[in-house]
């Protein structure tokens, strides 16, 4: 075993070591068990630094597996994966998980079940990473479940508010139906040949002895487990509901990373997708359609956590549709820099929750005070610039990355729609930016200060352990788009794939999209900048598009109607017939069959001794005139 | 001779039987006590059986043997081998968690202790005896005590139609079986009641093999159970109380998967093959229509007894696969199964003994409560819709596996029994154990450290298990090859 | 002493077929048990005579015999405290009017 694997085999299993020691010993020490558990997750983060300077300069793949369990017809393996795929993947995890951990301390302050809060985060790290490195698409499946699991009890860590159970079911069941396409896939695979690492599978579709129907069947079903865990259409419906866990688990598992695993496994069974060219289209198609409809809802949501959500669902879908395009690189670029990002304007928006006890952008313009926050403010504002793709930001360079994808792969409707996209995007994200920084109402203001007198923190920023992590992401996203640039020797390409040769910047690309960008920014401005009080923008006032997305889409109804009209009076019949006709009927009936005839032969019984006598006496003689017969 | 392990482990819990007997009733602790050592002895000494069995030789271990009766050819022959040893232990485990699930029973005590007792040694009895005579007497044995324990201590107005239902129903499994094994005694023509000496020697035509398939697959059919004799066991699980429930479906629903592992199929490959694809139609209902119906259910122990119908169909369908896989996994899932619905029951009781109702749309908000009885249940749930790392999911994977292999269109449609589990587990852990607490049930005490302890014993078996299942596994292979060479090469 | 089988067989033929006949026939419970003494006792001659005639030198038949006739004191005594104890409680002995086992 190298040292490279041993290390990331140390690293993911510190966060399990933290689980148990958590559960067994420290449940009852809220800080010590936030201790124990920030001290694993560095440690698995000092690790994949370390790992990551010691292969700056380009990483040699290597695997190692373990055998788990062996049959005479199957063994199954489990092992690590080393490869820069996988690393990069581990310092995104790892990094974010570590300061949503340290965030947390702040956030989650007070908090009765801060233990069992950090354990689930350990568990869900622990589980994230297993699945970063796998090697074989069982192992995958493993983890797959698993962060589903850790994001259902996060989700629903609030479980006394009725609408937090709701969420976590919903994201658990729904992800879970996605689930049922990936099983099926993966058994087919399984059955077909064996349990292959990705390595193998990748190939797959160079062998001309495989058949191709098959592979594409199974790409699909696989793709299905990927629509549901990365919430695309149309079962996208369960992130934005997710919003009801806490904040900082969303910025961890519902945007940096569990909803990035469906892009990673894309990415990390690239050529097992592309060798079936429908399967790559319908990803393509699925995945632009999924971020041309949550940008769209997007437009008109109130709830700052809900445009993320929106904004998150949507940026997923350009990952998946350029993936699909084949733009490997774009996608997996987009994923890195997106995670960083969006995780930072999570946290952010979780500092404004914790100040202003809501989630709605007008509540908290009219509470006033967001200009006060200067450095939740000011790493907001580089967040929401950097998911508009404004140079020189992460989501600048990441953008581009994926609309040259597009045109290079001859997608120019893609491309164009990618434009129109990010027009949206920035449109939404500014919109939010204006309606917080809405001039404050005077005499509001005074009211305020004399209710809440109590609320000394009025007017200050969160404390430092919210603020740090706010600074550390602000950080990346502002300089990790230039790993892609010829600036650093096209450093992301060379580290990513071995590639030497350096990609030129594509002017034309940066224009448009630095211009379309602009505008949707200036749109929002003139709309709603400088104003006071609830305003609508453009798309509000046309009522049937307001509609149709305030309902969003009707997609949630849809689901309503699925489950209350058909699965659950399907359940019911099926029960009435097992307690009426198979029970009642059949088994109750076979009984009655029994006492019925019981009750016939009793009349034979008729009290009289002789007459017993007489029958069993005949009977007798019956019987030995038969044994004279035979 | 060695030291007769298998012996002890019939003797000491009736041992424990008659030492309970000649206690006085109102020394309800005392009882208690003795049971807890009994099955605590009995469940150390089933740990060391699993130890100490040794993997590389195979076979049968520890064999005891005894005449009994020469001129019928039956021996008191005991013997364990891969696939009992787990067994054992499970049994072992369930009787010794269900005993502490049962301190806070208040009414006669000591009967209710002797016949629990009583019955886990007949199931011990039946997973380590090869003489099909002693079979039929520990299967009898088993069965029995179940209506009275039902009957007497159960819940509900509907409780003696349940434990008659539940009796009568597998009564009429067991004739089957008591027939079956008299008329394989009588066409093997050996004058031997021995498994072993029957599975070298004994020849049967292929259409005789067919027919006493067929009996005993009604025979262990109804007690494991496959539809459409399945509705004892929701009724039978929703009447009895928690330690009952564990042993019911924990391990008494084992037996009908153990006979046909340890007396159909290596005696009758034929009939197997004859008989499979029936089999496997039937678990198709089974695992569909279980998960289907568990989804209306109110009563939590319905529900769950609905999801045992379900996960006991993948026994069924992993055997009808006919390899190596599905065996394995058919036998895993008794095993891992047996684990589930122990800390399911337990951890419904837990929190029943508090409510003392089940009924999932009056409850609400029970975690606030009592978070120790919610994180049970919710492990419980987890594992038994498959989460990977518990020990379900490997069963599950083996007999899908097996199944996809064998009969790809219903090995997909059974697949949608996972989605269809995660449904109704998730909904009953939001409706009942999530939300707001209804003022009803405010100030109710959570499980106290004792009742804890059962609850744990099992979450870490199902972890061990799960994260390593060739412990288990390894055994349950030393056998189940030789049930796929006998069943010839597939 | 008659050497021949036949008279005996004869004789417990008669009161065999007399036993019967009055178990079968008559009403009362004493009667009734009188003729199955008859009959027991028809079957102890048989029993006595065949092992006489055809398996002289065995006492199985006699050992029997000796069974028969502890069984049948032991079945007397049980069956008269049963009829008592049924007139005691019906004030009846009438085996026609006893028929509260009727199904």
């Amino acid at each position: 075993m190298s040292q490279n694997i041993l290390l990331t085999v140390l690293a993911v299993f510190a966060p399990f070591v933290s689980i148990f020691i958590i559960g067994i010993l420290t449940r009852n020490h809220k800080m010590l068990s936030a201790f124990v558990a920030i001290l694993a997750i560095s440690l698995s983060t000092v690790i994949t630094f370390y790992l990551y300077f010691s292969n700056m300069q380009g990483v040699k793949a290597e695997t190692y597996y373990f055998t788990w369990l062996v049959t005479d017809y199957f063994s199954l393996k489990f092992g690590v994966l080393f490869d820069a795929l996988s690393l990069g993947m581990m310092i995104v995890v790892c990094l974010v998980s570590l300061l949503v951990h340290i965030y947390s301390l702040g956030y989650m302050h007070g908090e009765k079940g801060l233990a069992r809060f950090y354990a689930w985060l350990s568990l869900f790290s622990w589980a994230m990473l297993l699945f970063v490195i796998s090697p074989t698409l069982l192992q995958a499946f493993f983890g797959w479940e698993l962060v589903g699991a850790a994001s259902f009890l996060l989700i629903g860590f609030w479980f006394h508010k009725p609408e937090a159970a709701a969420a976590a079911k919903k994201a658990f069941v729904m992800t879970r139906f996605g689930d049922f396409g990936f099983f099926v896939g993966l058994l087919i695979l399984l059955v077909s040949f064996g349990n292959i690492d990705f390595g193998v599978l990748n190939q797959l579709g160079k062998s001309p002895a495989v058949n191709h129907s098959l592979l594409t069947a199974c790409a699909l079903l696989i793709f299905m487990g990927i629509m549901g865990k990365s919430a695309q259409f149309p079962l996208h419906a369960w992130l934005p509901d997710a919003m009801e866990g806490p904040t900082p688990v969303s910025a961890l598992i519902h945007a940096a990373t569990m909803v990035a695993a469906g892009i990673y496994l894309i990415a990390r069974a690239f050529g097992f997708f592309s060798s079936s060219p429908f399967a790559m289209e319908f990803i393509a198609v699925v995945g632009i359609i999924t971020s041309f409809v949550a940008a769209t809802i997007a437009l008109v949501q109130d709830d700052v956590k809900k445009v993320m959500a929106y904004s998150t669902i949507s940026q997923l879908g350009l990952m998946v549709s350029v993936l699909g395009a084949g733009g490997y690189k774009a996608g997996v670029f987009h994923l890195f820099s997106h995670a960083f990002f969006k995780a930072l304007l999570f946290l952010c928006a979780g500092s404004l929750i914790h100040h202003f006890n809501t989630n709605d952008m007008w509540e908290m313009a009219e509470k006033g005070g967001v200009r006060k926050m200067k450095i939740t403010l000011t790493t907001l504002i580089i967040g929401s610039l950097a998911l508009a793709g404004i140079f020189p930001m992460a989501g600048f360079f990441s953008k581009d990355a994926i609309i040259v994808a597009f045109e290079q792969n001859h997608k120019e409707a893609f491309a164009y729609l990618t434009m129109l996209i990010s027009f949206m995007t920035a449109y939404y994200t500014f919109r939010m930016i204006f309606v917080l920084l809405s001039p404050e109402p005077a005499h509001h203001h005074e009211n305020c200060h004399e209710e809440h007198g109590h609320s000394e923190h009025h007017g200050h920023d969160s404390p430092y352990n919210m603020t740090i992590p706010l600074i550390i992401l602000a950080v990346f996203s502002v300089f990790f788009g230039f790993l892609d640039t010829p600036m650093l020797g096209g450093y992301f390409d060379k580290f990513l794939l071995n590639k030497h040769e350096v990609e030129h910047l594509h002017w034309g690309v940066m224009v448009k999209s630095t211009i379309v960008a602009v505008a949707g920014i200036a749109f929002a401005y003139i709309q709603f900048a400088g104003k006071t009080g609830r305003r609508e923008g453009f798309v509000e006032k046309v009522g049937f598009i307001k509609n149709l997305l305030v309902n969003k889409y009707y997609i949630d109804d849809f689901y309503f109607l699925l489950v209350r009209g058909f699965v659950i009076p399907f359940a019911t019949v099926l029960n009435w017939i097992d307690r009426k006709i198979i029970n009642d009927t059949g088994v109750n009936g076979t009984g009655n069959i029994v006492i019925y005839s019981g009750r016939f032969v009793s009349r034979l019984m008729n009290g009289m001794l002789q007459r017993y006598l007489g029958t069993s006496f005949a009977i007798l003689i019956f019987i030995l005139f038969l044994w004279q017969i035979i | 001779m060695n030291f007769p392990i298998l012996s002890s482990i019939l003797i000491i819990p009736t041992i424990t039987v008659v030492l309970i007997l000649f206690t006085k009733p109102e020394q309800k602790n005392t009882i208690r006590v003795i049971s807890l050592i009994g099955t605590g002895i009995t469940f150390l000494l089933s740990v060391f059986l699993m130890v100490s069995y040794d993997r590389s030789a195979g076979g049968v271990q520890f064999m005891e043997s005894v005449s009994w009766i020469p001129s019928y050819g039956i021996n008191y022959l005991m013997g364990v081998d891969g696939l009992s040893v787990p067994l054992v232990f499970l049994n072992a485990l369930a009787i010794f968690t269900g005993v502490m699930v049962s301190w806070h029973i208040e009414e006669r005590v000591k009967e209710f202790y002797a016949l629990l007792i009583f019955l886990a040694t007949g199931v011990f009895g039946v997973f380590m005896t090869l003489d099909l005579f002693f079979f039929a007497i520990f299967y009898e044995v088993a069965v029995l005590p179940m209506y009275l324990l039902i009957a007497i201590w159960g819940s509900g107005k509907n409780r003696e139609y349940a434990a008659f239902k539940l009796t009568l129903v597998l009564f009429f499994g067991s004739a089957f079986v008591m027939g079956g094994i008299l008329y394989l005694y009588k066409a093997a023509g050996l004058n031997t009641f021995s498994i072993l000496e029957l599975k070298k020697s004994a020849q049967f035509t292929t259409n005789m093999q067919s027919l006493l398939f067929l009996l005993f697959f009604i025979g262990f059919g109804s007690i494991i159970p496959s539809f459409p004799m399945h509705t004892w066991s929701p009724e039978g699980h929703a009447c009895a109380p928690s330690a009952v429930s564990m042993l019911h479906a924990g391990v008494l629903m084992k037996l009908g998967g153990y006979g046909l592992l340890r007396i159909a199929i290596p005696l009758l490959p034929e009939g197997l093959r004859d008989w499979a694809l029936v089999m496997m139609a039937l678990s198709m209902c089974n695992i569909v229509y279980g998960a289907f119906t568990a989804i209306a259910q109110d009563d939590m122990k319905f529900m769950v007894g609905f999801s045992s119908v379900s996960h006991m169909g993948m026994v069924l369908f992993g055997i009808s696969t006919m390899t190596l896989t599905g065996l394995n996994g058919a036998a895993f899932q008794m095993f891992a199964h047996g684990i589930v619905t122990a800390l399911y029951f337990s951890s419904i009781g837990a929190m029943y003994n508090k409510t003392h109702t089940r009924m999932i749309s009056d409850l609400g908000g029970i975690a606030n409560i009592m978070p120790r009885a919610a994180f049970f249940f919710a492990v419980a749930g987890m594992a038994g819709l498959g989460l990977p790392g518990f020990a379900p999911f490997v069963a599950e994977l083996m007999v899908f596996i097996a199944g996809v292999k064998k009969y790809p269109l219903f090995g997909i449609i059974s697949v949608i029994s996972v989605v269809v589990t995660a449904f109704y587990i998730i909904r009953c852990i939001q409706r009942v154990y999530f939300g707001k607490t209804n003022p009803k049930w405010e100030g109710l005490p959570d499980a106290t450290n004792f009742d804890v302890v059962p609850l744990v014993m099992l979450v870490a078996a199902l972890l061990i298990f799960g994260m390593f299942p060739s412990l288990v596994l390894d055994l349950l292979q030393l056998e189940t090859r030789n049930l796929v060479a006998k069943l010839g090469v597939m | 002493m008659a050497s021949s089988l036949f008279p005996y067989l004869l004789l417990s033929l008669i009161l065999i077929s007399l036993g019967l006949v009055g178990v079968f026939i008559r009403r009362n419970l004493v009667i009734m048990l009188i003729c199955i003494e008859l009959i027991l006792n028809g079957v102890t001659i048989n029993l006595l005579a065949i092992n006489r005639f055809v398996a002289n030198g065995h006492a199985l038949g006699q050992v029997i015999a000796i069974f028969i006739i502890a069984l049948a004191a032991a079945e007397t005594t049980i069956a008269l405290a049963l009829i008592f104890l049924t007139f005691k409680h019906y004030k009846e002995i009438d085996a026609e009017k006893l028929n509260e086992l009727k199904g």
